[in-house]
């Protein structure tokens, strides 16, 4: 038997006590908990600040120049990794022993070397941008006072592509020229700020899945220029300006949609590469420094002005004198002698005396209007240093003969690019568009980081205007016009040919025998996708544009539109040289794969589909096929550097930067 | 051995709320120590803890075999042997950041001031419910526990560590107060107390310790000295949020801003990561544990089970409340470990002891009369 537990020893006190301390409890607990939603709910936003304040850190990290890219993510221009060579000379042992250990390595002479160390500076630079081969033995000599620093050397993949686009960098990393210098503010090297988890200690936090931060890449930019297309231009530049042994030569490719510039080429051309052994006569980019007279490319925008106002209407006659005539003064002469033409035959047959005669009637305010519209006279904004605004008097200042002249493309000096995006205005419907070169900013990694923002689009002239300028435009490249080489088969280009005469800087006076031969003008006519202008000075030979000039504009656009994914028409009677139609992309790659041989050897001229990703081979330096040219830090090298020295040796290199 | 009715008696829902707040500090510990484990998966405090907790729970069934009755008459001998223990440590302890708290036996540590707040539970618990001492004691009843409360505490201070001593003091404080004491003592208790704080705030107390209770008055004082400890406290739990930063997520935990993050400050490594509702959850959870305890102190047999589970209770209570009001920032940091949560081998057995003696009483509240 058992008996409960009378709990005699709980007293009422007992009990009281009990559930006085139930309640402290309750209460003790009730405070902490209350305490801890201050924390945790109502103050929360102070504890997290300053939780993330103390755990977060930023730190500089260095970043290298940034690259620029085409408009297809071509690498034209990037940073590689290289160390420079300096020598702390105070602190060099025997700077004689030194010298003849140094000096084969580097490929310079003991004696430069031992001037070099004679100095007692504690940095002196021996040499800069060494190679890796160079490198490693510099380390393995071991020297006191010798030491090596990580620099980085711009590289041009492409050689003379693009070059006075693209310019230059400095030894020290600054911008100099094109590209490289009106965006230095934006790539070259500098230092980001990067945020970083800190721990208690202070020190930063480097995990497994975020290392310490490596140099990054600054900014880079992505052009508007296809790698392909400025090789297209350079390349048919070339062979132009060879054939009439010009003295320079310019090229300008525009997309008359978007005013995206495709192509600048320049002759003579420009390898960044090299450009300490270059002078500014080569790597100015002359699109858009030079201005030169537009000659009879100008009646364009003269017959835009004039159509717009209705001071001539499209089935108008001018008498054209039968190729001579005096006005105001001066003699004003035609290639060919005509009489009555009907205004699109003044474009086609290209009548200097019926342009006067209608730039008379236009007047010099209303000229002067479409002159500024059209945007010539004002740098067209294209985001590249050294821009000049062109050559253009004030509508008042002229005398009626300026007037006279101005309206077939003389006493006025415009540039290649202003000259191009005055056609490409006409070619997408009067409206004027600010010429780009830059497409996008991106980040370091690649990624697009912000679109540059451009003028919007301005109407210059009705669309209607525009298209009867256009029909006229394509009449010059069809039977009888000046400029009947502009047209590539399947294709129906618009155009205007110039030439136009040099005024002698020394003589103020047209030379006798020195001229400008131009082209102007887009295809597909009635689709424009290309804007280009071709200008040839001083050709010997031939002068016209329809005959120097012309081939040019039809040889890029045969072999551009294509690429464009623009194909000629059915029914015409070939494809273009050096374009293979393929039914199938897949059908496309598998030819070129298979015979990359027999193409290549009917000459530079012939572009398969894989030309267009890769770049144009660069004529190798005599030294590059002796030695093994390598940039970048290699990572893992097998067997070692001696082995690269045997003959055939096979060597497995690591590199820890793919371009 | 086990009676059927022994059985029936034992109070399940003290161990379910004890798994509970086990979970929770297995949880706190593995994040608080997870760097050390993923160095060492194999040795480390984690894998120690958990051998501990395996030792304190085959301790605490042991504890259920005997009758606590028996306790009463080696209480004295157990305390002498604490007392004993903590002399020793004075002597041969082992010195760590300054205090010597510890005592190597056999390759292990251990930490006889908590044993010494069991033993004095028991002690206080034997004496207060024998026959010569009756509630109300006067002043010659109350002296000898008195001194035997002051020897071991004064010991410990002399180590020192302020935090065990101030839980002995509030254990056998509250034993006490069960045991009922004189208004007048309370109050002449009170006012010999008052004059003494101003020297011992003056000459006493060392200046690391003043500054911890200004702290609390002015928490933006000297927040990277005297201060650091409950800021990045209060960072921890304030920037858990409702929600919490989730398992493993704490930031103030894993880059190492909070100081003692498995011993002492383990409630904020459970607060970050768990927010408030973990807090909400913990809480709630020791609060259950107390008032169980106590539930089975008013139904106890006797006053002398009665006693010896108010001061087990006792033991647990107190050290949660000063651990977490300092943890919060309501109190002066003091080295106090939460129960069953931080680390700490020496102090889990202590407790699982305490749970066990606890259950006991529980167990044997009927009285068995047999013909």
């Amino acid at each position: 038997m058992e008996r409960r537990n009378s709990g005699k020893f709980l007293t009422v006190r007992y009990s009281s006590c009990y559930k006085l301390f139930n309640t402290l409890v309750i209460l003790g607990f009730c405070l902490i908990l209350a305490r801890a939603s201050r924390l945790q709910i109502i103050e929360h936003p102070l504890w997290l600040e300053r939780s993330i304040n103390q755990t977060e850190t930023t730190i500089r990290v260095p970043t290298y120049r940034g690259s620029i890219t085409d408009r297809q993510g071509r690498l034209l221009s990037y940073s590689v990794p290289q160390r420079s060579l300096f020598v702390d000379a105070g602190t060099v042992g025997a700077p004689g022993r030194l010298a003849s250990l140094v000096a084969p390595i580097i490929d310079e002479s003991e004696s430069f070397i031992a001037g070099k160390l004679a100095s007692t500076r504690h940095f002196v630079w021996l040499k800069r941008h060494l190679n890796d081969q160079q490198a490693i033995a510099i380390e393995n000599l071991k020297q006191p006072g010798v030491n090596l620093v990580d620099e980085y050397k711009r590289f041009y993949p492409y050689g003379q592509v693009g070059g006075q686009v693209l310019g230059f960098v400095g030894v020290d990393g600054a911008g100099l020229e094109g590209v490289e210098k009106g965006f230095d503010q934006l790539l070259r090297e500098n230092t980001a700020t990067v945020g970083q988890l800190r721990d208690g200690i202070r020190k930063c936090l480097w995990l497994d899945s975020s290392p310490p931060p490596e140099p990054m890449e600054n900014f880079g930019v992505r052009l508007t220029l296809d790698a392909f297309v400025q090789y297209l231009a350079e390349y048919e530049l070339e062979k132009a300006v060879r054939q009439y042994r010009a003295r320079a030569g310019e090229v300008v490719v525009l997309d008359p949609q978007t005013f995206e510039v495709l192509a600048m080429a320049n002759w003579p051309p420009f390898d960044p590469n090299l450009s300490n052994k270059s002078s500014a006569e080569v790597w100015r980019n002359r699109t858009i420094t030079d201005s030169f007279e537009p000659g009879s490319t100008f009646k364009i925008f003269l017959m835009s002005g004039a159509l717009e106002e209705g001071t001539v209407k499209e089935r108008d006659r001018i008498f054209c004198e039968n190729g001579k005539v005096q006005l105001c003064g001066h003699t004003i002469n035609d290639v060919h002698p005509y009489g009555w033409l009907t205004i699109p035959e003044v474009i086609k047959y290209s009548s200097n005396i019926a342009a006067s005669k209608i730039a008379l009637q236009l007047g010099n305010e209303r000229f002067y209007r479409y002159i500024k519209g059209f945007g010539f006279g004002t740098r067209t904004g294209v985001m590249l240093p050294g821009e000049v605004r062109g050559l253009v008097r004030p509508g008042k200042k002229w005398r009626p003969i300026d007037l006279a002249t101005t309206g077939f493309g003389q006493s006025i000096g415009v540039t290649s690019l202003q000259l191009t995006s005055g056609v490409a205005c006409l070619a997408n419907g009067g409206e004027i568009g600010q010429p780009t070169i830059v497409k996008q900013i991106l980040d370091g990694q690649g990624e697009r980081y912000e679109p540059l923002h451009t003028k919007p689009f301005r109407r210059v002239i009705q669309k209607k205007t525009a298209q009867q300028i256009c029909d006229m435009m394509t009449a010059v490249t069809q039977e009888g016009g000046t400029g009947v080489k502009a047209a590539p088969d399947g294709y129906t280009a618009a155009g205007k040919t110039g030439t136009a005469q040099v005024l002698d800087p020394q003589t103020r006076r047209y030379a006798a025998n020195k001229y400008t031969s131009i082209f102007t003008g887009f295809i597909p006519a009635d689709r424009p996708r290309l804007a280009i202008s071709v200008v040839i000075h001083d050709p010997h030979g031939a002068i016209y544009g329809g005959v120097v000039a012309a081939p040019v504009f039809r040889n890029i656009a045969a072999r551009a539109l294509p690429y464009l994914g623009v194909f000629p028409a059915a029914g015409s009677p070939s494809p273009p040289p050096g374009v293979h139609m393929a039914s199938t992309p897949h059908n496309k790659a598998s030819k070129t794969a298979a015979a990359p041989e027999k193409k290549s050897s009917t000459g530079p001229a012939d572009y398969h589909a894989k030309d267009a990703k890769a770049p144009p081979k660069i004529p190798a330096a005599p030294e590059a096929q002796a030695k093994l040219q390598l940039s970048g830090k290699p990572v893992t090298v097998s067997d070692g550097i001696e082995a690269m020295s045997k003959p055939k040796a096979k060597v497995d290199l690591v590199m820890n930067r793919v371009p | 051995m086990m009676d059927r009715r022994l059985i029936e008696n034992f109070d399940w829902s003290i161990i379910w709320v004890l798994m509970g707040i086990i979970c929770v500090g297995l949880l706190s510990i593995y994040s608080a120590l997870y760097n050390q484990i993923q160095a060492h998966p194999t040795h480390n405090l984690f894998i120690r803890q958990l051998v501990w907790l395996c030792a304190g729970f085959t301790l605490m069934f042991c504890s259920l075999l005997g009758d606590y009755q028996q306790l009463k008459r080696v209480s004295l001998w157990l305390y002498l042997l604490a007392l004993f223990l903590l002399i020793a440590v004075l002597l041969i302890g082992k010195d760590v950041n300054g205090s010597k708290r510890w005592l190597e036996l056999g390759g292990f540590q251990f930490q006889p001031s908590e044993f010494m707040k069991i033993t004095i539970v028991i002690y206080l618990a034997s004496y207060f419910s024998s026959q010569e001492a009756s509630p109300y004691p006067n002043l010659k009843k109350l002296a000898p526990p008195l001194l035997f409360i002051l020897i071991p505490v004064l010991v410990i201070l002399a180590q020192p560590d302020l935090g065990t001593a101030i839980t002995i003091m509030a254990i056998s404080a509250t034993i006490i107060f069960f045991v009922g004491i004189r208004w007048q003592y309370i109050i002449s208790g009170v006012l010999l107390i008052v004059p003494l704080i101003y020297p011992v705030w003056e000459h006493v107390l060392k200046p690391y310790q003043k500054r911890r209770i200004l702290i609390l008055l002015r928490p933006d004082l000297d927040p990277l000295g005297a201060g650091y400890h409950i800021r990045q406290s209060k960072i921890a739990i304030g920037s858990g949020m409702l929600w919490g930063k989730g398992f493993l997520n704490g930031t103030q935990n894993k880059l190492h801003f909070l100081p003692e993050k498995h011993t002492d400050f383990i409630f904020s490594v459970w607060a970050e990561e768990w927010g408030f509702v973990g807090c909400f959850v913990l809480l709630t959870l020791f609060a259950l544990l107390i008032l169980l305890c106590l539930r089975v102190a008013r139904r106890s047999k006797d006053r002398y089970g009665s006693l010896l589970v108010v001061g087990m209770t006792a033991l647990v209570l107190w050290q949660v409340l000063i651990n977490i009001g300092m943890v919060i920032g309501l109190l002066p940091v003091v080295g106090i470990t939460l129960p069953f949560v931080s680390y700490g081998g020496s102090s889990l057995i202590a407790l699982c002891l305490a749970i066990g003696l606890i259950e006991n009483v529980s167990m044997r509240r009927y009285i068995f009369q047999f013909r």
